[in-house]
């Protein structure tokens, strides 16, 4: 039982990462933008056939069908915030109801393109893990020290780096920010593409481990905005330990109970820590 | 060095801003003066292009800058310290002072701007590592301003610095003022405290519902008649 719970603890952690990773995104584009982008789901599906694509249909090397991907995604989200995002900055209902389109239209065109039977890519990195008697395929390894990376490194980017202090003035007050001489429009335009980006690694890695399919992506935003929420919405740290949190309450969740309901845990276990710290766990830190 | 030529602002169908013209020369230390809402505040906000202006145009450093971006303006030199201070309250006193040398080239050597300006504030200076937001607000004027002068300005522009402050503040702001305007610096200070302004500046305007209604030396504007009444009380 110990054996059984710990594993779901690693399960967990790992699922928790690709929460984390679009939870960034969500918190990201939120600070910046003032909308949440509901469609980097999508995004992330888009990344999961990209690298599909690149790996098994044109045989590039799996870590190139990765960066191809990514760079798809992001352009794809470049195209969507000039064309759509750009005209509903901080406009909560707009942004909400242009990102449901673009759902529709993105998942639409999925299932056009490569139909609703799910795709399974060939095994990337075969074999596993084991140590005390818990065993971890290599692959989930890989993805789950790569997200935590990319998480990791965005944090000290926004930190340290001017860029990144830039963002975080503008999010606490975006005209002072402007007096300082901060290009607005190209940050709010590339916070966006960024977190296209974002969602598109979590697909393009999440499509080494599991089967893909059109719709995937709507599971994984709700997921991310429950994260993001946990966390308190504005933290970059907190939207990593927001997803983690909810991939182990989820994974150690399903052991106890009916592992239907799985979606259902994470989601009471928010209402539970929302009604003692009702900004959430990193309220108030960056 | 900042000329303003029958500018025109409205705000939706708000007419705010009526022909404003003024000049102000390099190295003059030039007061805004008026009341809640005369349009000061706008004047200045048009200034830095946070507010399009709807004709007239806007020239600084013999360039017109009415169709420029607001950084494309700071780059230039032109820096607002706006009301209310505006500081990034979860920054601390030292990354705040930073972003205010965003803008510029060599914005990773900026050691001797900091010293200057924990030279002017030593206040600041003890409070370095605190967090902006939980400073007092004379503090945070004193950052705000600080901050403006890490952009190494060559037209600061202030709106309102003693809004709201204790006297004691007050004076200690008018002192840098005084410090900053002896080093040769331009600035534009508006002001509803028009003894105060009238002190620091060598001319001011003065501001009525979007109209500049007079304009003059401040010892001349101290004696006119209609200033007595309406703004020094006496």
């Amino acid at each position: 039982m110990g054996q059984l719970i710990l594993g779901q603890l690693l399960n967990g952690a790992i699922l928790g990462t690709l929460y984390g990773i679009i939870a960034l995104g969500v918190t990201l584009t939120f600070g910046i933008t003032g909308i949440v982008n509901f469609a980097l789901g999508a995004f992330m599906m888009l990344g999961c056939y990209m690298a599909w694509y690149f790996t098994d249909g044109l045989g590039m090397h799996y870590a190139v069908a990765v960066l191809c991907a990514v760079l798809v995604t992001s352009f794809a989200g470049l195209i969507a915030d000039q064309t759509l995002f750009r005209f509903t900055r901080n406009n909560l209902v707009n942004g909400l109801l242009v990102s449901i389109g673009l759902i529709s239209v993105m998942e639409g065109a999925a299932l056009l393109i490569w139909t609703s039977t799910p795709k399974n890519m060939e095994y990337v990195l075969p074999g596993v893990f084991s140590f005390f008697g818990l065993v971890v395929p290599k692959m989930k390894a890989v993805v789950f020290l790569v997200l935590l990376g990319v998480i990791l490194a965005t944090y000290a980017a926004l930190t340290r780096t001017w860029i990144g202090r830039a963002a975080y003035a503008y999010a606490q007050n975006p005209e002072a920010a402007e007096l300082m001489g901060v290009r607005t429009k190209i940050l709010q335009s590339g916070v966006v593409v960024y977190s296209t980006g974002l969602a598109g690694l979590g697909g393009a890695l999440y499509a080494s481990l599991y089967s893909i399919d059109p719709t995937l992506g709507a599971v994984y935003i709700l997921k991310a905005v429950e994260a993001a929420i946990l966390a308190g919405i504005g933290s970059v740290i907190g939207s990593l330990f927001g997803g983690i949190l909810l991939g182990i309450t989820e994974g150690v969740g399903s052991i106890y109970l009916p592992i239907a309901f799985r979606d259902a845990y994470g989601l009471i276990f928010l209402i539970a820590i929302l009604l003692f710290k009702p900004a959430g766990l990193f309220a108030g830190r960056k | 060095m900042i000329e303003f030529d029958h500018v025109n602002v409205h705000y939706g169908k708000n007419h705010v801003l009526h022909d404003l013209t003024a000049k102000i020369e390099a190295g003059e230390v030039v007061a805004l003066i008026g009341a809640n809402a005369a349009g000061k505040t706008t004047a200045l906000r048009t200034a830095l292009g946070l507010k399009n202006l709807s004709s007239g145009s806007l020239r600084f450093a013999g360039e017109d800058v009415s169709s420029l971006s607001t950084h494309e303006r700071v780059e230039r030199g032109l820096i607002l310290v706006p009301e209310g201070r505006q500081v990034f309250v979860k920054f601390t006193v030292t990354e705040n002072l930073l972003m205010g040398a965003y803008h510029r080239k060599d914005r990773n050597k900026v050691q001797v701007e900091l010293d200057y300006v924990y030279d002017l504030f030593p206040r600041l200076l003890e409070r370095k590592s605190q967090k902006a937001g939980s400073m007092s607000g004379g503090e945070q004027q004193m950052l705000a301003i600080g901050r403006g002068l890490m952009a190494k300005p060559k037209c600061l522009l202030l709106d309102e610095p003693t809004m709201g402050l204790a006297p004691i503040i007050v004076q200690e702001i008018l002192t840098i003022l005084g410090k900053l305007a002896a080093n040769g610096m331009t600035i534009l200070l508006a002001e509803q405290n028009a003894s105060m302004a009238l002190d620091c500046a060598s001319r001011a305007y003065v501001i009525e519902s979007g109209h500049i209604s007079l304009e003059g030396s401040s010892e001349s504007l101290r004696e006119s008649a209609t200033i007595k009444s309406l703004y020094l009380g006496h």
